[in-house]
């Protein structure tokens, strides 16, 4: 004889996620905007890499591209690209510990130190890059 | 002045009778030192003994009470009333798990995926016992004390949407680990684990949403872990296109 417990066939429910999953935890909608953030750099550096493009095509459509970039749509547009690259960076540095132990020796460097560290070096990167394009008009 | 009472809203499937779980009240009795699972032991005892629902140690160790509790991954033993009264509390199967019977969960797929990943110090040879212990020094501990305080209870899956929408994604627990054997100075298993951490179904699958770390009633952080072998993988991949016959660190 089998004394072999034999599992009962199981009529299982298996829940589905709805498609707005991210709707109902603040964390997940958090991570959903960081997400959506991606978009709005990645749209920014496309516009930026068309421009250096528009650059071998003479002065002149250069400047006329210039021009049309100062309509309400497109300075609506940085504006909103500007907002989310912020967002983008920060909660990126702040998440930065989790992914990247620093450590001197024995020493490990703690999270806030590690995020005050990139975020006091971009800002210096960014008042350079300032710097440099404000001081050559 | 009456005794206070709380509400229990309690997720019932009965498989033979049901075709989608429903809720079912409970209103008990209310102390304010009762946890989750004290409210639910009384309702077991006096009120309904058809409820069904997993629980043993009482003390946050043995990981076998997880729940949804008011739509959160909780522990029962150590989810306190006082926390919600005078709310209802709606206690449900935990999420992303398909359901046995009321609050109990199949927890099938994620043993066998915690099994894949092979969850214990392996060695290239075994040294004889005469030879003694291998020794370790407390800096060495340190390095993955944290991810060993894992006690399998899961509710990093139930946080977990990649793990509700993907259903080969191997998830937090079993990858945090996996992270934790690769860092005991002990452990050899680097290259027999990696095939099924870097997988398109392991580490990669993880979008950083870190749901699974707040929920992780023990202060492990799988989300660390998982983002960490991300970086030690791509770093491996690197090593091995510029030293393609070197052995990877």
């Amino acid at each position: 004889m089998n004394h072999r417990s034999v599992a009962p066939e199981r009529k299982l429910y298996r829940p589905v996620m709805k498609w707005t999953w991210w709707l109902k935890k603040k964390s997940y909608l958090f991570f959903m905007v960081r997400e959506l953030t991606s978009v709005f750099v990645a749209a920014f550096i496309l516009l930026y890499a068309y421009e250096l493009f528009l650059l071998s095509k003479g002065p002149q459509v250069y400047d006329l591209f210039q021009e049309s970039l100062r309509s309400p749509v497109f300075l609506l547009f940085y504006v909103v690209a500007f907002l989310f690259a912020l967002f983008h960076t920060f909660t990126w540095f702040g998440v930065l510990s989790k992914v990247q132990v620093v450590r001197l020796g024995k020493w490990t460097a703690p999270p806030a130190l590690v995020t005050g560290s990139v975020l006091a070096g971009w800002v210096v990167v960014s008042i350079g890059v300032g710097w440099f394009f404000l001081t050559r008009h | 002045m009456s005794d206070p009472t709380i509400t229990l809203s309690v997720t019932r499937y009965r498989p033979e009778q049901e075709d989608e779980p429903v809720f079912q009240e409970y209103e008990i009795p209310y102390q304010d030192d009762w946890v989750v699972l004290d409210a639910l032991n009384y309702v077991k005892d006096y009120v309904d003994g058809s409820v069904s629902y997993r629980w043993s140690c009482r003390m946050g160790v043995c990981g076998s009470c997880g729940v949804m509790v008011n739509g959160v991954p909780k522990l029962t033993c150590s989810t306190f009333l006082r926390d919600y009264y005078p709310g209802a509390i709606r206690i449900e199967p935990m999420a992303n798990f398909p359901i046995v019977r009321d609050l109990v969960v199949d927890l099938d797929d994620f043993m066998e995926k915690l099994t894949a990943v092979k969850p214990w110090i392996i060695r290239d040879e075994e040294k004889p016992l005469s030879e003694g212990e291998y020794l370790q020094s407390p800096d060495e501990l340190k390095e993955y004390k944290q991810f060993s305080m894992c006690i399998n209870c899961t509710l990093c899956y139930a946080a977990c949407p990649v793990y509700g929408l993907e259903d080969g994604f191997i998830g937090p627990a079993a990858l945090a680990l996996a992270h934790r054997y690769n860092l005991d100075s002990r452990d050899k298993g680097q290259d027999e684990r990696a095939h099924v951490i870097a997988s398109s179904e392991g580490i990669w699958e993880c979008t950083f949403i870190g749901e699974c770390s707040v929920v992780c009633p023990k202060g492990v952080d799988p989300a660390a872990a998982i983002q960490r072998t991300k970086v030690a993988t791509t770093k491996d991949w690197f090593k091995s296109l510029v030293m393609p016959k070197g052995k990877s660190a």
